[in-house]
Parts: C-alpha cells; structure tokens; sequence
C-alpha cells in the first residue's frame, strides 16, 4: 500500500488518486505542501484566481498508532494576505483520518463552471461533490453540528465560515476538535479564502475502514516513538500538570508581560496593565471558579501534553474553545481589553466566522489607532464581529486584515511582515524574533522559529544573548529545524522536550525514519528542513519578493518602546545573511 | 525602610494568599536584596524560577544567581513558580541583569534550563 495523492479538480467536479511522483516521495506536510506549491502554482498568480490551489497534507507520522502528539495537518497554496507561498497547520481530527485513507495530499484546484458551492465528502470509496448552498452564510459551529447529524464515524470536518466565502484576505480554515467544536485553526495567512475562491465550503473526511498508515521499519518506529513519549512526559514544560498542560500557551502571558515585551495597544507599549486578567493562571482560576470548563484539554486524539483549554461564562456554560496566548494578546493587550470574558466571546467570533485571531485582534488594535474606537472599548471591539458578520463595508475590510484596515484609517504604525502582522512578542523588546519575523518565508511568524539542540544547531549552545554575531544562523537552523517538524505531523511544541533530552530528539527522527524507512540522522533534520525553505524562498522570489522585504516595519526604528524604551537596531545586512544560502552551491 | 511592589505566578503565589496569580507590597529595610524579599514571602529558593526586577531578568529556572542582588524603593519585582515556560526564542535578546547575562554568556542560554 503506498500512498496516494487525491487530486480534486472543482472546474469538471474530478477526483482522482494518483501516484505520487518521485520528487514529492519524500516529503509529507508542510514540506509536501510546499513542494506541490513550489512545482504546480505559478507565483505570479493572484491567490484567488483559477491558478491557485490548496494542499492538504498530513505528516510523515501523522495516522500513525500512538505517535505521541501527532495531529497537525498542513495547508498550503499561495497567500491572499502575504502574496507569499503560504504553510498554516492545525490541530483537530483531520491529519490522522486523511493519513488512514492512505492519502498523501489533498490539491485542490479549478473553480466550479456552474458558480455553485460544494461540500466534499471523503472517504475509503472516494469522493463525493455534495451541494452546499444550504450551507452558505453559516457560521463553524452550526457545520460542524450539521456535519456530525448527517454523518456516521464522527468525521473530521474541515471548513470555511461566511468569511472563507467572502474570500476575505483573514480567512483561516477551521478544524474540528474532539468535541466537535471548531477552534482549530490552520489560521494564517488566507487560505480560508483560497479554499473558498475553490467554492468549496466543507471537507468531510472518513477514515472508517481505510487502509491505515504504512511503517516500513515497525521497530524503530516503536523505539523512537517510546523516546520521544517519554521526554513529553518528562519536561517540565510539557509533563503532566506542567506549565502547558496546567495553564495553556497563555502561561506566556505575564512573563512576557513582565519583560516589557507583550504588545500592547497596537504595539506601542511592551507592557499591560490588565496582563495578569488574561493570563493562563486567570483562564485556571476561572474554569476553578465557575466549576466549568477545562484546563489540560486535547485538541486531537493521542495528545499527550494537552495544553488547549475550554472556557466558561460566568453562568457556566461554555463560551470557546481554546484562548491561547496569541489570542488573548491579540484581542486582549493589543487592544486595551483586560476582560477575559470579552476575549473568549470575541475568540467565538473569530471561531464561527472563519478569522485568524492573531490577525482579528491585531486589526481591532490597529482600528482603534486609527480612531474608530477607544483602546479598552470592549463592547465596541465585540460589536465589529456583527459588521463582518452582516458583511458590511466596515466589516469586509475588517475581515482583510491589518494592512487593508491600516489603509482605510490612515495608520502608520503597521506590525507586518510580507502583509501578515506580528504575534505576542515585541521584536523592539525581544530581537531574537524580529529575526525570524523578519526573514521568515511565511511573513511575520512566531512558530517558523523553534529552538533546536545547540550541538544540532551547531552553535555550540555558548551564543550571547546580546549580540548579533551568530544569530543568522542561529534563526536559519530554528527555521529548519521548525520546517521539519512542520511536515512530520508532530505538534510544534515537541520541540520543547527534544530540545533539552537527547533521547527524545532521536526517538523523533527514529519515528519518522520508522515510517519512511528511511537511515535518518539528526543531522539530516537542519539539511531536509533547509531543503523545504528554499523551495520556499525561491517562489517567494520569483513571486517578486527580494531581501527589502525580510524588514520590521519602519516605525519600529525610530519609535522607542516602553517601558525600556528600545527600538528595532538591527543592521539589514544582518537578516540579509538568514537566506544568503539559497543561491549559493 | 522600603516598599517593593510584587508580583507572583504559579504555585509562589501562595505566599500572597492567591492560587495562581497574586500581587502584594512587602517593606524592607534599606540595602535589602532579593534573597531577603524570598525569605520574607516564606518561599524556597527552589521554587523559584524566572524572576524580573522592573522588566530587567534576573534569573532563570534551575539556578539561583539573583539572592544578592540590591532592591531599591518602588522597586517592582515578579517571582514565577519554577514550572514556568520561556522558550529560548521567545526570550532571546531580553535585557538581562549583569550578573546573568555573565552566566549565561558562559553557560548556554539554549536551553530551558541555562547549563543543562
């Protein structure tokens, strides 16, 4: 059994399972994403045109029997936001039941002759071009009910809100959890929008009764797998009742908060006042309080680390599903807004509507700069959901994003990178990440740099924090590093315990060279995820990018952030050194 | 004697009466440092992780170099519990004390645990 590359050509309403080629064998996930991207999509095309397509593929351990963590799939196609070539992955059901069915990737391309909107149902039979209109203008919570009412198996249910068919330039792709709820979020950069220019509103996905995930070497599989289950369950980070599974990645929020570097008030603070009222610890106090809601939550089956959550109202019923870190400084702090009830109810918003919340947040803030609204209005920030939500003018250019709203409002302070604003973490205040934000192919990106080994990263752990000297190629090795991670199925934040237990690094290449069959080394993981970057940067050139767009955004030079009062100083010809590689021999 | 406004996360925020997050002022006397505010709140060094003084680190989860560092008066402090996450990438480039910066300079700072 190998596996097969599903090919979903919308234009005549054709499935068909190819082989896959030589030169994509290799490759699963955001690598194979990016590889089908690179060969197949003309980067001069408009992303919402014919041209573009999406792929759909889960890792190399993804499906796999008890790989611990492994539940991301990727998308990929060419951006509506960045213009870039674009990876989003998320959590939720889908990369396992995609695996099982044997399926390698999922491209769709083409647009419906007919105009009309589909839904398509995949499973170990083929698939199914079912009519949508019914489903047309609903929201992610009422599709994914719909879904789990018209189907058996409770199949993961991969989907667009009213926003995805707006084709709005913030449209993620959203993907159910375990519970049937729709806050898993292949959240950046668009692809909501290049799946919805498809006209595809839905993907249903079935594995009962596939043929299950092919492992060359079942022995080393199970080595690596023991190894890498084991440093999971050992780091503090990510061990049962550790900072993650306690509290979330909102754990982050008052040591950010505390170091001057949480973005506050559309970037013009590094520190909140309200930070601690929307902090992991207030998230626990809360689900503690209101005896509702969790803590320690899956986001997919076979999670180990467990570190989403379920947030309650103060009457106890439950209003989203998870506030992350990102979300409650985006919606949050970046917005003036202490409240943590507003954050959860504006996260609804964004979960049933197909909206990044990163983004969402960020384009609230930069609104709220540019006049529309007080920082700390929450009611008012809640209010705009209803504009995007009846598709208003305010509201469409809201649901475009941060430059797109900028623009409209006659704001300067834009904290973008390649057309995609910055997460929770001030590149003035921490300027390891303005290199990744920077130089990243994917625009600006907290997880496209994940710190590896420094024996790996070949570094030799000893870089002082701070200088300038080493940190290319310190940021390139994490972007590697990351790449690779990114098209193994494995949750990013295995990262944390391979980075500090050598057996837990080698029970993760052992896992994947297991299914591949492949004579993996660790340090095959920096050259196979360079690999990956360069296809890359090299559609990301030829789709008119160069070096002067690895840059923070100007105000960042000459605006001093409190409380430290620094501004972004980093020489240009350093960044320029991250990807002075790729034309090299 | 002076007044330092403090902040504690996790499991150190016992020592203020909360849970999971509690703040309080504590009085000191003159040239009193950090070891003397940990003693004062009743907390063990090895519950100890990341630590701030007015934004600026202090220190890091699996040692122990802040205790004889000065406090002056207004000083804001946050104690987290040593449990606390801070991925080296979401922290690289942070303004450090001296003394850690020296540390770690010399030990690695990778890591989540400098030195490991």
């Amino acid at each position: 059994m190998t596996r097969k590359i599903l090919r979903i050509n919308m234009t005549d309403l054709t499935a068909t399972y190819e082989d896959i080629p030589e030169k994509w064998a290799k490759w699963a996930g955001r690598g194979l994403t990016s590889a089908i991207v690179f060969d197949e999509v003309d980067p001069t095309c408009h992303p919402l045109g014919p041209n573009n397509k999406l792929v759909i593929a889960p890792g190399w351990v993804s499906g796999t029997p008890a790989a611990p963590s492994n539940g991301r799939t990727s998308f990929g196609g060419k951006s509506p936001l960045t213009g870039t070539i674009k990876e989003s992955n998320s959590g939720g059901l889908s990369s396992q039941k995609i695996a099982k069915l044997g399926i390698a990737a999922i491209i769709i391309e083409g647009q419906p002759k007919d105009g009309k909107w589909y839904y398509l149902f995949i499973n170990k039979d083929g698939v199914k071009f079912e009519d949508a209109s019914d489903l047309l203008g609903k929201g992610m919570e009422e599709v994914d009910r719909i879904m789990w009412e018209r189907y058996d198996h409770k199949p993961a249910v991969i989907g667009i809100g009213p926003v995805g068919e707006i084709l709005a330039a913030n449209a993620g792709i959203s993907v159910n959890d375990p519970e049937n709820n729709p806050g898993r979020y292949a959240g950046r950069g668009g692809l909501g929008a290049v799946m919805g220019a498809r006209h595809v509103k839905a993907i249903v996905v079935d594995d009962k009764g596939g043929p299950g995930v092919e492992i060359k070497d079942m022995a080393l599989f199970k080595k690596g797998r023991k190894k890498l289950t084991n440093a999971i369950l050992a780091h503090d980070l990510t061990k049962p009742g550790g900072g993650l599974n306690a509290y979330g990645t909102d754990v982050l929020m008052n040591i950010i908060n505390e170091a001057g570097g949480l973005p506050t008030r559309n970037f013009s603070s590094g520190q909140f006042e309200g930070a601690a009222k929307i902090s992991g610890e207030m998230i626990a106090e809360m689900v503690e309080k209101r005896k509702a809601g969790m803590t320690g939550h899956a986001c997919h089956p076979g999670c180990v680390i467990q570190c989403s959550n379920i947030y309650p109202g103060p009457d106890g019923s439950i209003i989203a599903s998870p506030i992350e870190y990102e979300t409650a400084f985006a919606l949050g702090a970046n917005c003036g807004i202490d409240d943590l009830d507003f954050v959860a109810m504006m996260t609804k918003e964004c979960n049933d509507l197909g909206l990044d919340t990163i983004e969402m947040g960020n384009t609230i803030a930069v609104a709220m700069d540019g006049g529309l609204l007080e920082f700390g209005d929450k009611e008012g920030a809640l209010a705009l959901f209803d504009e995007i939500r009846n598709n208003t003018p305010l509201g469409r250019i809201l649901a475009n994003g941060v430059e797109a709203t900028a623009q409209m409002f006659g704001v300067h302070r834009v904290p973008t990178v390649k057309g995609q604003s910055m997460p929770a973490y001030e590149p003035r205040a921490i300027k390891g990440i303005g290199f990744t934000y920077a130089t990243s192919t994917m625009g600006a990106d907290h997880t496209s740099g994940y710190t590896i080994a420094p024996e790996i990263a070949g570094v030799g752990g000893k870089v002082d924090p701070m200088t300038y000297e080493g940190k290319a190629d310190l940021s390139l090795a994490f972007q590697a590093t990351t790449a690779f991670i990114d098209s193994s199925g494995y949750c990013l934040f295995i990262a944390f315990p391979i980075l500090d237990i050598a057996e837990g690094f080698e029970g993760m290449v052992e896992s994947v060279a297991g299914v591949m069959g492949w004579d993996l080394k660790a340090e095959d993981v920096v050259e196979l995820g360079k690999e990956v970057l360069k296809m890359e940067r090299l559609f990301n050139e030829r789709a008119g990018f160069t070096n002067l767009d690895d840059r923070l955004p100007e105000f960042m030079r000459y605006e001093p952030l409190p409380p430290h009062n620094v501004v972004w100083d980093v020489p240009d010809e350093e960044l320029d050194k991250v990807y002075a590689w790729v034309h090299e021999d | 004697m002076m007044k330092i406004d403090v902040a504690l996360y996790g499991g150190v925020a016992r020592a203020a009466g909360g849970k999971f997050v509690a703040q309080t002022e504590v009085e000191l006397p003159e040239s009193a440092t950090l070891g003397d505010l940990f003693a004062k709140l009743g907390l063990a060094e090895t519950e100890i992780g990341i630590v701030f003084v007015n934004a600026v680190l202090h220190n890091l989860p699996g040692i122990m170099i802040c205790t004889e560092d000065p406090l002056h008066d207004g000083d804001h402090v946050g104690i987290f519990a040593i449990d606390r996450v801070w991925p080296y990438q979401y922290r690289d480039g942070t303004q450090m004390s001296p003394k850690l910066r020296a540390y770690v300079a010399k030990q690695g700072y990778l890591r989540h645990r400098p030195g490991q």
